[in-house]
């Protein structure tokens, strides 16, 4: 008898606990993984965000946008900058990650705005970090990032080619592998979910 | 622009697809689990819990592309949408995570546990993905990745020399450090 009530308690609060997975999981993921995630707090989280976070497929399209809102606050000359050439290149981005996460931290309990639980700059600092290791201008990801989502119509269309096998079809393994861990597969998933 | 023949994907390109996406959902449900540990108690350990999930996404992933894939086939759409794209591979999922779950942990509160988080999981995946709605028509499909191909070969124009030759200066690097590794062990 215990055990059924234990059972039926389980699955009734199961829900509840995959969306509060978000708010404990992402933050002391983030925390553990990357530098400026240390000095960003837990958001607020939006319904939108939570379910996207349950799926642990991808971003709504309004996480995306804010993720590439994120990037596009960073400085011009550090959006424009050869990773490669820019004496301490990692330094100076995770600085002004840290930064833009304050300003919009504060903008939103300005605004009484709800935050999502993303973290967004950890997110994106992961992001950069992969391809800005070959030399690529942050700037350039962002615009990539918008066309491929303009092209795809949404981030989850995306995950869906990825699912269905499309992706690895056309693109070859290689490039699936390369836009899964942009949208928060493999090293991302720690610092976006 | 030029329209590349229309490419469909192989079962095995299927099932490696529904791998990968099934490998992420794999690690949240696991979160899940061990927040459920932390609040029920029950007969099966973590470890345990780890390796029926891991065995269940692993068998339903698959089982999902295979079930699928006549349907994708019908419809001639990687994305074919409908009850039966939805509904099939959704409760064999569930049939295979209690079967799995069951299995290996012998404990009917656990199993059932597994299901309702796995449950969880794949319906918001529906929701997020509306995968009842058919996608685009492979003509459409194979144009919206030509455009994908040529906007990324175009936007990485400049860069292409620079990723190759950093590409190989890792490999090198890797392979001096690994047989570096290897002449010190020995």
């Amino acid at each position: 008898m215990l055990k059924k009530m234990k059972v039926s308690v389980a699955c009734s609060v199961v829900l509840g606990l995959s969306f509060a997975t978000v708010g404990i999981a992402a933050p002391a993921s983030a925390m553990t993984s990357i530098a400026p995630a240390t000095q960003v707090e837990a958001h607020f989280a939006s319904p939108a965000s939570l379910a996207s976070q349950a799926n642990g497929s991808s971003m709504t399209n309004e996480e995306f946008d804010a993720l590439v809102k994120t990037l596009e606050a960073l400085p011009e000359d550090l959006k424009n900058a050869d990773p490669l050439t820019t004496p301490d290149y990692n330094k100076k981005l995770s600085q002004a990650l840290s930064d833009v996460s304050r300003e919009q931290k504060l903008e939103g309990l300005a605004l009484g705005v709800a935050l999502p639980a993303v973290n967004y700059l950890a997110c994106g600092y992961e992001a950069v970090l992969l391809v800005a290791q070959y030399g690529i201008p942050i700037g350039k990801i962002i615009g990539w990032f918008r066309e491929a989502k303009a092209i795809f119509k949404s981030v989850s269309g995306i995950w869906s080619a990825i699912r269905s096998g499309q992706f690895l079809a056309q693109m070859g393994p290689e490039a699936a592998e390369l836009v899964k861990a942009a949208l928060g597969l493999n090293g991302i998933v720690a610092a976006c979910f | 622009m030029p329209t590349e023949k229309t490419r469909f994907p192989s079962l095995g390109q299927s099932i490696s697809g529904h791998i990968m996406t099934g490998a992420m959902k794999g690690v949240l449900a696991f979160v899940l689990a061990w927040l459920c540990t932390l609040v029920f108690k029950l007969d099966a350990t973590l470890g345990q819990l780890a390796v029926a999930l891991f065995c269940s996404y692993l068998i339903a992933e698959i089982m999902s592309a295979v079930i699928e894939r006549p349907i994708v086939i019908q419809q001639n759409r990687t994305q074919p949408g409908g009850l039966a794209y939805v509904f099939l591979p959704f409760s064999a999922a569930l049939l295979i995570t209690f079967v799995v779950g069951l299995g290996i942990t012998k404990d009917t509160a656990a199993a059932t546990l597994l299901i309702a988080i796995v449950a969880v999981l794949n319906v918001a995946e529906v929701i997020l993905t509306k995968s009842w709605i058919p996608g685009p028509s492979p003509e459409d499909e194979q144009r919206i990745f030509d455009e994908f191909k040529t906007m990324t070969k175009e936007h990485f124009s400049d860069d292409i020399d620079r990723i190759k030759s950093q590409a190989r200066e890792n490999t090198k690097k890797k392979y001096f450090e690994k047989k570096e590794r290897g002449e010190n062990e020995k």
